[in-house]
């Protein structure tokens, strides 16, 4: 990384170094990266053009500061929204964040906007992921193949409903609420049908696909790593995903069950 | 235990298509559920306890993970998140929030303290994956 060649001897901007960096830092962290590999990318970045630069990142927020050349400071503060997880897009941004050595900075520009650009998963896609690991999870939850069936029928409507209510930016709690509600409606269905014997274990298959597992763990990875602010914040994130998912799924099955 | 660890793969399969990972990717992702779950059921036969089932899991999960990263060039979460997704307490989580939302205390607190100890597990299985590789590894100055 150290080895600067020939491109990097071009006249850089230092602005635009920055905006780079931090553009790539934000699309990271949106797309389900780590907050210490979304400072690490903006630190080395700035770096490897021969720019100090400090960087602090939160689940919400990335502020970065550069002291430029000539004795100023700049920084930027991006506001962080919303974050799904595209594990795809994390691996070609580090890609590209470890090789800049391959690119001018205008190409590199070029290539984060390609990739963010790049389209969200084909409805197929979600549906087969969606009834995989629904089916799945009754297995590993020791159900048998029945509750794996009830489990495939919730998860591919919870795909419907979401490819449905994609572009609403409804907020977040809301469709965790209704992915409770589907998921026990459908469980209490065929569970009145005496179909499947145990009504929790298709609820809580399908519901896998919306629980916070990962979230709850890596929040007490990043606390005993020291990264107090993002442990705290994604271990908040875990608790009110499963309050909505539970109240949701309660509700349900406290008045009909 | 055939069953299971089969059904472990499954779902990391679909987690994976769910997060993006191309093919080979995946392929690799899916072995990585399998080696979790492999190590959990196998600490729990030789009779150990459940946090350390876990630990060993995650732990495993994490050395053949950061492995792939290396070989592969590719961060090493690809191979971890969708790896653990049958390992985390997701319906741990999810049970606690349960017991309060129907007023049983009891479930409440046993399936919350289950939880913190599950994930508890889990992590320091992480940072001791990592860590340990990053000793390991320490010569090659590209860490990913």
């Amino acid at each position: 990384m150290d080895n600067k060649n020939s491109i990097s001897k071009e006249k850089i901007e230092e602005n635009s170094v920055l905006f780079v960096a931090c553009y790539m830092g934000r699309l990271i962290l949106q797309n389900g990266g780590e907050t210490y590999r979304t400072e690490e990318t903006i630190r080395r970045t700035c770096e490897y053009y021969g720019i100090k630069a400090n960087s602090f990142a939160t689940l919400n927020t990335i502020i970065t500061s550069i002291d430029s050349s000539d004795g100023k400071r700049y920084s930027k503060v991006d506001r962080i929204d919303s974050r799904t997880l595209n594990l795809d897009k994390v691996d070609r941004l580090n890609h590209i964040a470890r090789n800049l050595n391959e690119y001018k900075i205008s190409e590199v520009k070029e290539k984060i906007m390609e990739i963010e650009a790049e389209n969200k998963m084909s409805f197929r896609k979600k549906i087969l992921g969606n009834i995989l690991v629904g089916s799945a999870f009754a297995i590993l939850f020791k159900g048998g193949i029945r509750d794996s069936i009830v489990a495939l029928i919730s998860t591919s409507i919870l795909a419907c409903t979401d490819e449905l209510i994609k572009d609403l930016k409804l907020n977040n709690f809301f469709v965790n609420f209704i992915g409770g509600v589907i998921a026990a409606i459908i469980s209490l269905t065929f569970f009145k049908f005496n179909f499947i014997d145990d009504i929790s274990i298709s609820i809580i298959s399908a519901l896998m696909l919306l629980v916070p597992g990962i979230s709850f763990t890596n929040s007490i990875r990043d606390i005993i790593a020291g990264d107090f602010v993002s442990g705290i914040s994604r271990g908040v994130e875990a608790v009110t995903t499963g309050i909505a998912l539970a109240s949701g799924s309660g509700m349900i099955l406290s008045i009909f069950l | 235990m055939i069953i299971q660890i089969a059904a472990a793969i499954v779902a990391t399969l679909g987690f994976g298509i769910l997060f993006g990972l191309n093919r080979k990717k995946l392929f690799y992702a899916g072995i990585s559920g399998g080696i979790g779950w492999f190590f959990y059921l196998i600490s729990l036969k030789v009779n150990l306890s459940e946090a350390i089932a876990f630990l060993a899991a995650s732990l495993s999960m994490t050395i053949y993970s950061e492995i792939m990263a290396r070989k592969l060039k590719s961060p090493a979460i690809t191979f971890l998140i969708g790896g653990f997704i049958p390992l985390v307490p997701g319906s741990g989580v999810y049970y606690t929030m349960y017991g309060l939302v129907k007023n049983d205390m009891q479930l409440t607190v046993q399936k919350g303290i289950q939880t913190f100890i599950v994930a508890g597990a889990i992590a320091v299985g992480i940072l001791l994956g990592s860590t340990i590789c990053q000793i390991y590894f320490s010569k090659k100055k590209k860490l990913y």
